[in-house]
């Protein structure tokens, strides 16, 4: 079965889903690894590690869609990917729809900002009309074949207000869009109006702000209705400040030992990467 | 002599500059092969050939950009390379720019188009204020390395706004720092006269057959004052027009035996993509 028909069986069955967010192939695997059913991949996550730029449009749906090939392929689970707005009109949404389907991506999400997209947590967003909106998720539904499609709000960060947020949630609902997700949310009030006010899963990303006592755990968001969590630029975090740790000390020390215990074995590494899977293809061929 | 350099000469030199349009290495090969000085990239004929989509934004950048850097390797003559809108705002430009300069292209072409565009000559377009677009062009401007790697800064005002706003963008556009200005589908041979008279910047203009503009020869049009002249579909409906009758051959007559002259042939052909010239190296850096 497909990957795409597999999450949207998943869907149907009870249980949270809990999506890593990750941002190349090593994190893909790694959340195999752990036993994690799906991952996410976050177009912020992703435009940050291919070509070193923020999250503002600056990477086209067809580098996206060729990153997503690559990590999809190096994985068993399910890949559900950050498309953006759509890259532009409705043609360009059919066409973001029918190539990230051919990459074999699981589900997509797709928002309502204008084209150029920022990231919800710079600011200065602009959204496009509701009912070019409701197009776009229209015509995604029916471009598809399997591929699930999410429709994403960013209508809090604009108005601030919980009610423009449910209004857009339930218009996607009534296009046909199978996973609705509102972008910054914040308590768990406005979690439970968003959960109640609509009939298919809801999508919830775990983001990392000012305040730790707010930062939800997957039982919580589970409790609250949640049906997928994932935590888009978390491990993109954690690794950038690990990284700075680790290297700021090589410079400073001119030494790796003090690491030792955190740094894979090599044996460990070459298992990690599959060598002995591709040693057995070489030797069968 | 690099490639902007030698297409920056040229627009110092007294004569118009024809730039057939290209879709492919292939066909950026042969318009050097005819004598051409440059050779353009037609953004309508590569989505068309590539993808096979209409002109209407569907292509993006990098795509556009593999197709540029392939034509750049394929020839020694410079390439002015469509870049529709810059795909985004004055960000996107900015990549834009540096992808593009960075692959070896001497000229880029920008429209003041909303996105995803439409084909200059469609019905339709929706256009961003002349404002943004100047934003866009100095960004251009600053973020390229070589003052030789042209500008070419487009307004598709004329067939939305008229012919007034059109010339109003053309001058705001090169005070923005273009180096050369290309007013979209005058739609008369009053409007190709007149545009010359009321823009002060090397001009471009674009033969497009059977759309919007009236056809006329490079040397009248260089007599009218343009600079550049593309040609950017001519190949673009030829090669589909040809491939069209050979099949419609195969189709009919169930063999091409009796149409040979139509084709360039095996060894023509092998001469045309470079043959000769990757056999002679295989030989000289033969391992024995």
């Amino acid at each position: 079965m497909q990957k795409s028909s597999k999450f949207r069986n998943r869907l149907e069955k009870s249980g949270i889903i809990v999506l890593p967010g990750i941002y190349d192939a090593v994190g893909a695997r790694v959340a195999q690894q752990v036993g994690f059913e799906g991952v996410y991949l976050t177009g912020n996550g992703l435009v940050a590690s291919r070509i070193g730029k923020p999250d503002i449009g600056l990477a086209t749906m067809t580098e996206m869609v060729s990153w997503a090939r690559n990590i999809n392929s190096c994985i068993d689970i399910p890949l559900i990917c950050d498309a953006d707005n759509g890259y532009g009109g409705i043609n360009n949404v059919k066409r973001t729809v029918e190539e990230f389907e051919a990459a074999g991506v699981a589900a997509i999400h797709i928002e309502d900002q204008v084209f150029p997209k920022k990231c919800a947590a710079i600011g200065g967003l602009k959204l496009v009309p509701i009912e070019d909106m409701l197009d776009k998720i229209k015509v995604a539904i029916k471009t598809r074949k399997e591929m699930v499609i999410i429709a994403r709000t960013d209508i809090m960060s604009v108005t601030n207000n919980i009610n423009d947020v449910i209004d857009r949630i339930k218009a996607f609902e009534n296009v046909g869009a199978d996973v609705v997700y509102a972008e910054m949310i914040t308590n768990s009030e406005h979690i439970k109006r968003i959960v109640d006010s609509v009939k298919v899963p809801v999508l919830f990303d775990i983001f990392e702000q000012e305040n730790k006592e707010e930062i939800f755990t997957v039982q919580q968001l589970e409790d609250l209705g949640i049906k997928i969590v994932f935590n888009c630029l978390t491990l993109m975090r954690y690794n950038i400040k690990s990284t700075h740790k680790f290297l700021e000390h090589f410079k400073r020390t001119g030494s790796t030992k003090e690491y030792y215990e955190d740094i894979m074995e090599l044996h460990r590494y070459e298992d990690f990467m599959g060598l002995k899977e591709e040693n057995k293809v070489n030797i069968s061929i | 002599m690099n490639k902007n350099k030698v297409l920056r000469k040229m627009f110092e030199s007294d004569n118009i500059i024809v730039a057939p349009g290209a879709f492919s290495p292939l066909g950026a090969m042969i318009a050097q092969q005819v004598g051409f000085k440059c050779v353009y990239m037609s953004g309508y004929g590569v989505s068309a050939y590539k993808l096979g989509y209409p002109d209407v934004g569907l292509m993006t950048m990098t795509e556009t950009l593999d197709t540029a850097r392939a034509m750049v390797r394929s020839v020694d003559i410079p390439l002015i390379s469509d870049v529709d809108t810059g795909y985004g705002d004055v960000i996107n430009m900015k990549r834009t720019v540096e992808e593009f300069e960075g692959a070896g292209i001497s000229a880029i072409q920008m429209e003041d188009q909303v996105w995803p565009k439409r084909c200059g000559h469609m019905e339709g377009k929706q256009l961003i204020p002349a404002e943004q677009m100047v934003q866009k062009i100095r960004i251009a401007v600053d973020s390229r390395k070589d003052p030789d790697f042209l500008i070419i800064a487009r307004t598709d005002a004329n067939t939305v706004f008229g012919f007034e706003e059109a010339i109003r963008r053309c001058n705001l556009y090169r005070e923005a720092g273009a180096d050369v200005i290309f007013f979209e589908s005058p739609t008369s041979r009053e409007q190709l006269q007149q545009i010359p008279k009321l823009i002060n910047a090397p001009l471009m203009i674009n033969m497009s057959e059977g759309a919007k503009t009236p056809i006329y020869d490079n040397s009248t049009l260089e007599k009218m004052g343009y600079k550049l002249v593309i040609w950017p579909s001519s190949a673009t409906w030829a090669a589909a027009r040809a491939i069209k009758e050979i099949y419609q051959i195969i189709m009919d007559k169930g063999t091409t035996a009796n149409d040979l002259e139509k084709m360039i042939l095996f060894h023509d052909f092998n001469e045309l993509i470079g043959l000769p010239k990757v056999m002679e190296l295989s030989n000289k850096y033969k391992s024995q």
